[in-house]
């Protein structure tokens, strides 16, 4: 990991959830959803601590994005119990699979979404953390371009970019790699990883890529058919 | 202030749109004042139309009718004087010899007659009706003058503009705020995703809830008060009822919005 070349975090903010490292996010006992004739996750049993960095994998259809839902609060479960952490005390913020860009305006644009005034000081700190992270993602030269003229690779960077301006105790991403290639996927786990261990952020990452998984530490979560075969770390797989 | 600042800044994302929905508003607010103004305007029209009662007196054409008329015109209770011409007396000939009820060819009246139309102020009494004409009679002698019945002021006037004012009341202005209200929850609904999906992301990237309900709130309150201040100082006091209408409807659309909202593609 290279901190000479990482951004630096303007505003320390201490988050309620730091404080209680030890302490379980999120968890879930027997969680199932169904829709439809679709089981989407069955008995789902998982518990998330703050701090930690977890990989969501599994093939397409397996329930990633469902679960992820759970974990956001989107959607409640059919049967089972989860608790996640109030919105209050722990903020988590979502790079979506379908992104969800405001494509008649430019990236830049779309990154001023994150303007939180509870986080930043005025406008001037933001755009020098939008500028500092659009740098290190490699798109700062193309911040006034409309999203819908931008590329795969540019609208997910945009995304992941939002999600990170918003300073979220949790970093919850759907496939966020799924038009990058190998080399901006190892630096978007770069750049997660600095803000893991500087600011404690949480982050949970699903992606069916089990190749890209394999190189990087953290925790895996496999999930096949909606259930949750196996959790623990990379190297056992 | 954010919520405001959205409001304006999702519905100006296309100026023109922004501004075509602003003037939607001012004219579905506007409309409940517009109502009391446009009936007081028209029923001054209506009450200029109509008249006191009045006769016609044919007066021998060696007096000065122009001095009688003056006389005519100190006395109270005389709304008008007017003094017919040549031409006003032959086109007021059929009424003049109809109230006359003399036989009196045309020839006779042309040569040796002038005219003279004298109004009442209106609602004066009968009684002083008749003083007025006695005066008359007295400064021009009963042999050199006729006199015409009185016409009464015309009631089916004063009727219309009752039924008049109370069909604009009933009618017009609801049908008025009804078609602004129309066309601006149409332009709402058009112009509703972009404010939406902005909403959204605040409150998915920013600590914030409700911002939607929030949003409606701080720009309808804006718009429905600046409007109704403007439209008080320029036309008074509006149609209660309409500006109920026109204030239940915004808030009902703010009530729908306070809920979770979801992304819309
Ligand atoms: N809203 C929904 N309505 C119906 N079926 C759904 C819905 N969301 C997900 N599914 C189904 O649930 C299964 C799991 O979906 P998902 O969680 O999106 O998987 P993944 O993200 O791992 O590809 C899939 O078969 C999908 O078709
Ligand atoms: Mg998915």
């Amino acid at each position: 990991m290279n901190f000479q070349q990482s951004p630096s975090f303007s505003g320390q903010r201490v988050s309620g959830v730091q404080s209680g490292l030890s302490k379980n996010l999120f968890r879930l006992e027997d969680v199932s959803i169904r829709f439809g004739s679709i089981q989407a996750l069955s008995n789902v049993k998982l518990s998330i601590e703050s701090g930690e960095v977890i990989f969501l994998t599994g093939a397409s259809g397996a329930g990633k994005t469902t679960l992820l839902r759970v974990l956001s609060g989107d959607i409640k479960p059919d049967s089972g119990k989860v608790s996640i952490p109030s919105p209050k005390r722990c903020f988590i913020s979502k790079v979506f699979q379908d992104l969800r860009l405001e494509m008649n305006k430019t990236c830049e644009q779309n990154l001023w979404a994150a303007y939180d005034t509870s986080i930043y000081e005025n406008k001037k700190e933001f755009k020098k953390d939008l500028e500092e992270l659009a740098s290190v993602l490699g798109f700062d030269n193309r911040l006034d371009l409309k999203v819908k003229d931008a590329n795969g690779g540019l609208k997910q960077k945009v995304a992941i970019a939002r999600a990170l301006l918003a300073k979220p105790d949790v970093f919850i991403a759907d496939e966020p790699t799924a038009s990058l290639d190998s080399g901006n996927a190892r630096r978007l786990f770069e750049i997660l990883n600095i803000y893991n261990v500087r600011k404690g952020m949480t982050v949970i990452w699903a992606s069916h890529n089990k190749e890209l998984v394999k190189n990087f530490s953290g925790r895996i979560i496999h999930l096949d058919n909606g259930k949750l075969i196996y959790t623990g770390h990379a190297c056992f797989i | 202030m954010f919520y405001l600042n959205n409001f304006f800044k999702s519905f100006f994302h296309f100026p023109v749109r922004g501004v075509i929905f602003i003037l939607a508003t001012v004219l579905f607010v506007g409309s409940a004042f517009v109502t009391t103004k446009v009936e007081r305007s028209l029923l001054k029209g209506v009450a200029k139309m109509e008249k006191g009662a009045s006769f016609f007196a044919l007066i021998d054409s060696k007096e000065n009718n122009s001095r009688v008329a003056r006389k005519l015109r100190e006395l109270p209770g005389v709304e008008k004087v007017k003094v017919l011409s040549k031409a006003d007396v032959s086109s007021s000939l059929d009424e003049l010899l109809k109230t006359l009820n003399v036989g009196v060819s045309r020839d006779l009246i042309d040569l040796s007659f002038s005219g003279l139309q004298i109004e009442f102020q209106k609602g004066l009494p009968q009684r002083s009706q008749n003083l007025i004409r006695d005066y008359l009679t007295r400064l021009v002698g009963a042999d050199k003058l006729t006199m015409g019945a009185v016409n009464r002021e015309s009631q089916d006037l004063k009727d219309k503009r009752g039924s008049f004012a109370v069909m604009i009341r009933t009618y017009l202005g609801p049908i008025l705020t009804a078609f602004a209200g129309v066309f601006w929850f149409v332009l709402f609904i058009i112009f509703r995703k972009d404010f939406i999906r902005s909403s959204y992301l605040s409150e998915q990237f920013q600590r914030r809830s409700n911002v939607p309900a929030k949003t409606l709130a701080a720009g309808f309150a804006l718009l429905f008060f600046g409007t109704a201040a403007a439209m008080y100082l320029l036309a008074g006091i509006p149609q209660i009822s309409q500006i109920l209408f026109v204030f239940t409807t915004m808030f009902m659309i703010l009530v729908v919005h306070v809920r979770r909202i979801e992304w819309e593609a």
